[in-house]
């Protein structure tokens, strides 16, 4: 028998269908709009103690940078994505002007949300990157790269989360020899939400660069936090602080760098 | 390598919510009480803090809110327990409905139930939650985490409009649905102003609303057939989508309808659309708000009336015309049923034509039962506007009309009938020991028709007034000490007899060519009998028993007076007519015929206009001897003389009836 609760005890007769608290609840069905672009832009200032991440003769300096970017997702299959994506930076330093560069970036990419592994995100993409700067007037780079990336959200509750990433990063081509490289690079990122518009989140990144033309072979860590107020779920402002530790097996390279700054990211999808 | 440097981070304190550790009833509907950890139950009052683990249990159509010192809202629904747990700051939902308004802040709210926990910050969320059954969430504006108590990482958010099911035992939580915003907010309880006043919050759902809309408007949310009624996890077919298919359902389809279980009470809240829906109150599970269906009835096309509600032979016809000649009806069926008010009828786009059947028994009254809600119960059927036509009927027991109920309208027909051979059609008003306002139906210019399988009785001061009053008994027809006015007929007829006494006042108010009174009694002893201050005023009356002994009885101060013509007639071979108290007849043309007419001893029948008094009998017991006297308006005895004003009961001199 049935244990009588609380109510029943009390004399209550037990709630039916017929009860109107609660109201009619009519189903809609959900017929979303594909809106497969996506447009974004990034504005941030930061300030760091080394602009150029040199190993000695550290310039603090004040950099802008701006990015704008295209991108276009769409579901191919069940849980099989293609994306491709078109992004333009602009970075200008105020004191070192010679720093000054823009970058182009295009990637064409394969996603598999792999349901058997726990939802994480295999990634693979062919991307192609060209740096200029004087305006877009003069080329740096150009580069050709191939990636394979995996993803995996780790969710402890609903403040707490962690992500993982693994990302491999091969040249190529690359127009300039003492740049063509391969990285491959850890991510690890712990994520608490303070509230529901606003998160904090503390990352660590270590990558290997091996240079596949020159001698040279470096391991960056870089430790960063970063404040995200998203009060509307297209914008969010951020405030952020990383220190970036570079060791190479060339000492010239070896560089420390701490830098914070503010910025303001927008998106729309359409 | 060089040594790594780690920033020290400005984390923002959390704040704590504002507490949850005290809430003050605000608001009581009904049966509401608190109940402390280990003591009695008590009623609650407005003010009434709460605190510690104390729990606020409701009862059926009972409704509680609490407010908290932020601000933090709680309305708890009907057979509903719900705890506060000051040490975790949770809100406990041990069974029932509740709505949660939860200030935008730090913090926010978390609601528990024994499966899963919603954390709500600025949000406005309502939750159900059957312990033995499922966990219920729609969020109405905002957006609210929902976790497993058991998995906490099986999370997920759901946004204004979603509402997410789940069995309580789940180990992960469904995707959402989106459900329609404004339907819930106009269907809530819990969310209706009269009852509880605004949340503060409108314009959060009100922009909640407007994106579902635009999201609508856009083809990114289509309406569904489907729908939950209210609590539970049932789904049925939407109301459009129910009158979609009765408009496809075959005749036979349409008189299987199903009678509505148990009771049911139509009243100010109950809202009728004449296309075949009806939103009204009934206790068959337990007491609330159901949606029945109806059908389309066209006599024309569907047969008899008795055939497609009750699925019973007719044993009625007489007023099978004017049924068939009023259209197509919306038809409803019950088991039993009160009406105590005017439901809200549209008939805009549906048949003007209501017929509300029941199986057993229909009371008309502003009386309701214990636990149905009598805010509806205005004891007015009023008919004005929405309908051309109602018919109420009972099958298998009585149709009562009671005192304090009033059935009003203008040009209606109003069809009242009770079909089974022992079931009455009663209007019966106070009496010493139920005191109150009599019953009236008046409707001025439309027409009353009223048919019982055994009798029609209109008692204590019952008021009828319309165009044509027409009762028809299978048994018998009474009109005890009531006041019928008709402007152009009121007809009576038997089975079995007709008994018009105690003061009742029949008056037929136009001056017309047509006969205005028509009693008939067809039983084989079927007599009518008036008596005891009886009045009928009219154009003509007439009054005739067709049984063997049938006899008409007259006496004690009835007055009869016609501007046309009295017909009394008791036409069986051993008919009789009586009289048994002094009476008046006053007419042109007053005519008495039967086998024998009696003046009992004492005796005085008052002819107004002796010029136009005939009377035909073979046994003439009057004006002589021991026998009672017709006498002129100076109380002189009348001289009756045969080939004069007295006749053989079959002479050819009689006038037809």
């Amino acid at each position: 028998m049935k244990n009588r609760d609380l109510g029943e005890e009390n004399g209550f007769v037990s709630a039916s269908e017929a009860d109107d608290d609660i109201g009619q609840q009519l189903v809609l069905k959900e017929t979303p709009k594909n809106r497969p672009f996506r447009a974004y832009t990034d504005q941030f200032a930061l300030w760091s103690n080394n602009a150029a991440n040199v190993a000695t003769g550290e310039l603090s300096d004040w950099m802008w940078g701006g990015r704008v970017g295209l991108g276009w997702q769409q579901q191919i299959a069940s849980h099989w994505f293609a994306d491709v994506g078109l992004t333009q930076g602009l970075y200008r330093y105020r004191r070192s002007s010679a720093l000054d560069f823009e970058a182009m970036e295009a990637m064409a990419s394969i996603l598999d949300v792999e349901p058997r592994f726990w939802k994480t995100v295999f990634v693979g993409s062919f991307g192609f990157t060209r740096i200029t700067n004087n305006n877009l007037q003069d080329s740096l780079l150009n580069s050709l790269s191939a990636r394979l990336a995996a993803q995996r959200l780790i969710t402890f509750d609903r403040r707490n989360s962690l992500q993982l990433a693994l990302t491999a990063d091969w040249d190529l081509t690359n127009d300039v020899d003492q740049v063509f490289r391969d990285e491959f690079s850890l991510d690890v990122v712990y994520r608490f939400k303070i509230m529901r518009d606003l998160a904090i989140s503390l990352a660590y990144r270590m990558t290997y660069f091996d240079y596949r033309k020159v001698e040279r072979e470096d391991l960056l860590h870089v430790l960063g936090a970063t404040v995200t107020y998203s009060p509307r779920n297209w914008v969010e402002i951020y405030a952020t602080a990383s220190h970036a530790l570079n060791d190479s097996n060339i000492n010239f390279f070896d560089y420390e760098t701490v830098s914070a700054g503010l910025g303001l990211g927008m998106k729309l999808k359409f | 390598m060089k040594r790594l440097l780690l920033l020290p981070l400005c984390v923002p304190a959390l704040l704590n919510a504002a507490s949850l550790k005290e809430a003050e009833v605000t608001r009581i509907i009904n049966d509401v009480r608190l109940v402390p950890p280990q003591r009695q139950a008590a009623a609650a009052r407005i003010g009434d803090k709460i605190s510690g683990q104390t729990a606020v249990a409701t009862g059926a159509q009972s409704r509680a809110e609490l407010r908290f010192p932020d601000q933090t809202l709680t309305r708890l629904g009907s057979n509903s327990v719900f705890r506060l747990d000051s040490k975790s700051r949770d809100l406990n939902l041990e069974k029932g409905v509740m709505l949660l308004q939860v200030p935008k802040q730090l913090g926010g709210a978390t609601v528990r139930t024994a499966a899963i926990t919603a954390a709500v910050t600025g949000t406005t969320v309502m939750m159900e939650y059957d312990p033995d059954g499922f966990v219920k969430i729609i969020v109405l504006e905002g957006e609210v985490d929902v976790f497993l108590n058991s998995r906490r990482s099986e999370l997920r958010t759901i946004s204004a409009g979603d509402m997410m099911i789940t069995r309580p035992d789940a180990t992960s939580l469904p995707a959402p649905v989106q459900v329609d915003l404004q339907r819930l907010r106009r269907t809530s309880k819990l969310l209706d102003a009269k009852d509880f006043g605004g949340l503060g919050n409108d314009k959060q759902m009100n922009d909640a609303l407007d994106k579902q809309n635009q999201k609508k408007a856009k083809g990114e949310l289509l309406e569904t057939a489907y729908m939950l009624q209210g609590r539970g996890t049932s789904v049925t077919l939407s109301s459009e989508a129910r009158l979609e298919l009765l408009g496809k359902l075959t005749p036979q389809q349409r008189r299987a309808l199903p009678f509505v279980p148990g009771t049911s009470q139509v009243d100010g809240t109950s809202q009728i659309d004449t296309r075949g829906i009806i939103n009204t109150f009934n206790n068959n599970l337990s007491p609330g708000v159901i949606t029945a269906l109806g059908v389309p009835f066209t006599p024309a096309q569907d047969g008899s009336a008795s055939q497609f509600i009750y699925g019973v032979s007719p044993t009625f016809t007489a007023f099978d015309d004017p049924f068939s000649d009023v259209g197509t009806w919306a038809l409803f069926k019950f088991d039993n049923l009160f009406i105590v008010g005017t439901p809200d009828i549209d008939s805009s786009t549906g048949p003007r034509n209501l017929i509300i059947a029941a199986r057993d028994r229909v009371a008309l009254t502003p009386r309701t039962l214990p636990d149905f809600p009598s805010s509806g119960a205005t004891g007015v059927l009023s008919l004005d506007d929405a309908l051309d036509a109602i018919a109420i009927s009972s099958l298998n027991d009585d149709l009562a009309i009671e005192q304090d109920f009033q059935i009003t309208g203008s040009d209606q027909s109003i069809f009242l009938s009770a079909q089974s051979v022992n079931s009455d059609v009663s209007i019966q008003g106070p009496t010493v020991n139920t005191p109150g306002s009599p019953p009236t139906i008046a409707v001025p210019y439309g027409k009353l028709y009223v048919h019982a399988g055994h009798d029609v009785w209109m008692a204590d001061d019952a008021v009828i007034k319309a165009d044509q009053i027409r009762l028809h008994a299978d048994n018998n027809v009474i009109v005890d000490d009531s006041n019928l006015h008709a402007r152009s007929l009121i007809e009576m007829i038997a089975e079995n007899g007709i008994t018009i006494k105690s003061s009742a006042n029949l008056r037929a108010l136009a001056a017309t060519d047509s006969p205005a009174f028509l009693l008939e009694a067809h039983g084989a002893q079927g007599n009518i009998t008036m008596e005891n201050n009886v009045t009928l005023a009219g154009d003509s009356i007439r009054a005739r028993t067709l049984g063997t002994d049938g006899r008409l009885v007259l006496g004690n101060c009835t007055s009869i007076n016609a501007d046309q013509l009295i017909h009394l007639y008791a036409q069986g071979s051993n008919g009789q007519i009586q009289f048994t108290g002094d009476t008046t007849l006053n007419s042109p043309q007053t005519v008495l015929a039967a086998k024998k007419v009696t003046v009992d001893p004492g005796v005085h029948v008052n002819i107004q206009q002796p010029g136009g008094f005939d009377v035909f009998t073979d046994v003439p017991e009057f004006n002589t001897g021991s026998f009672g006297s017709f006498v002129d308006g100076t109380n002189t005895p009348l001289l009756m003389t045969p080939g004069d004003n007295l006749h053989p009961f079959e002479s050819p001199l009689k006038p037809a009836f």
